[in-house]
């Protein structure tokens, strides 16, 4: 294990706690639909749903995050043989695949702890509605949805993006030497 | 500079940044509820004085060297080409970094801004089918002026955001010719005319 691991397992385990504690407001908003519920049996079961995803979020960020760090962080850095990093180069796409997984874990969370927003919004577009009220309706569903492909991209480690960054950085490392040593032969 | 030194000033830029980002989220938010004369001019005023804070927070940005030593202490100093390889990956790092965190929080600013944009045209023209009707014209010209400037906050939101995630790069560039130590003045000895 090399400093990278290291800091990936500290990553996750941060993260882990960030997340944890941010689902509890998600949490707390699905069991207030019960109270909105008043007899009504769909509101009921939307809400049991809710819950029952919030826990399953809580379950895997504890299991994959925590229990399984070593594992994902094997996947994000590689062999746990390589050698240290000599240079801030070697570091960049580990840093970059980290930034992205850790965002995407955050896309993710937003999107469960919006779920109770949607399911609310699907709950009273059932009933007879204004036009208006129910294109709100319809957005909000849909802002909750809209997350959704970006967490997932960001979960795979964002390929593309990622090399895409690393490639600019080398360019703007090399770019700026360039420029310096001109700039130094102009002083000589 | 120490490389610990180039992690906290792209740290402290990063927040910054993030700072930016919350507040023009803010005034985004209180703008899609603000309609009316009596909300323009309140609007307007809030608007200048918090470009006076962003401008404040950028200002802060830019000159967080001495901040940085304090945190980070003072260490061995990297040679020039190291020290631009550091502070081109961690700036760039912290600023991607800043701007997913700040799109994964405002994904509904962001659409309303994406919305909002596409429907600039066919709201600008009733604008000014309302401004050129008689009467009422200093009411529809504040209210003109207010959805003017709210649009343009949803668009300079929107692009700051997109800036970031492309990650900064005339910032970072600016920042590596204003962080890098001058390379030390070497004078050449004069040969004497014995050799």
């Amino acid at each position: 294990m090399n400093k990278m691991h290291i800091v990936v397992r500290i990553v996750f385990a941060a993260l882990a706690i960030y997340l944890m504690i941010g689902l509890i407001p998600g949490a707390i908003g699905s069991v207030a639909l019960f109270f909105q519920a008043s007899g009504n049996f769909s509101i009921i079961w939307w809400a049991l749903a809710s819950v029952f995803v919030i826990l399953l979020f809580a379950a895997a960020v504890y299991y994959v995050l925590i229990h399984k760090r070593d594992v994902l962080a094997k996947r994000i850095v590689g062999d746990g043989e390589i050698a240290e990093p000599q240079t801030p180069v070697q570091w960049l796409p580990v840093a970059f695949r980290l930034i992205c997984v850790v965002a995407g874990m955050v896309f993710l969370y937003r999107f469960v702890t919006r779920i109770h927003i949607s399911l609310q919004a699907l709950v009273y577009l059932t009933k007879a509605e204004q036009p208006l009220r129910a294109n709100w309706r319809w957005r909000q569903i849909w802002e909750s949805v809209i997350v959704l492909p970006f967490a997932v991209y960001l979960l795979c480690g964002a390929p593309h993006f990622v090399r895409w960054h690393v490639r600019k950085t080398l360019e703007l490392c090399a770019e700026s030497g360039h420029n310096e040593g001109s700039a130094g032969e102009e002083l000589a | 500079m120490t490389k610990m030194q180039i992690i906290a000033k792209a740290v402290l830029a990063g927040l910054g940044f993030y700072c930016v980002g919350i507040i023009l989220r803010s005034v985004h938010r209180q703008f899609l509820h603000a309609y009316g004369i009596a909300h323009a001019l309140a609007i307007i005023a809030l608007v200048l004085a918090i470009c006076a804070v962003i401008l404040l927070v950028l200002w802060r940005i830019s000159r967080n060297g001495q901040l940085a030593r304090k945190l980070a202490g003072e260490g061995p100093a990297l040679d020039r080409k190291t020290q631009r390889t550091w502070l081109a990956a961690s700036f760039r790092l912290s600023c991607v970094f800043a701007g997913l965190f700040l799109l994964a929080g405002s994904i509904t600013e962001v659409v309303d801004a994406v919305v909002k944009v596409a429907q600039f045209l066919p709201a600008a023209s009733q604008w000014f089918n309302n401004l050129v009707s008689p009467g009422q014209f200093l009411e529809m010209l504040l209210v003109l002026i207010l959805s003017v400037v709210k649009y343009l906050v949803g668009l300079g939101f929107l692009a700051f955001i997109v800036y970031l995630m492309l990650g900064a790069p005339s910032f970072i560039r600016w920042q590596i010719k204003r962080s890098v130590s001058p390379p030390p003045f070497s004078i050449q000895p004069e040969r004497s005319n014995n050799e």
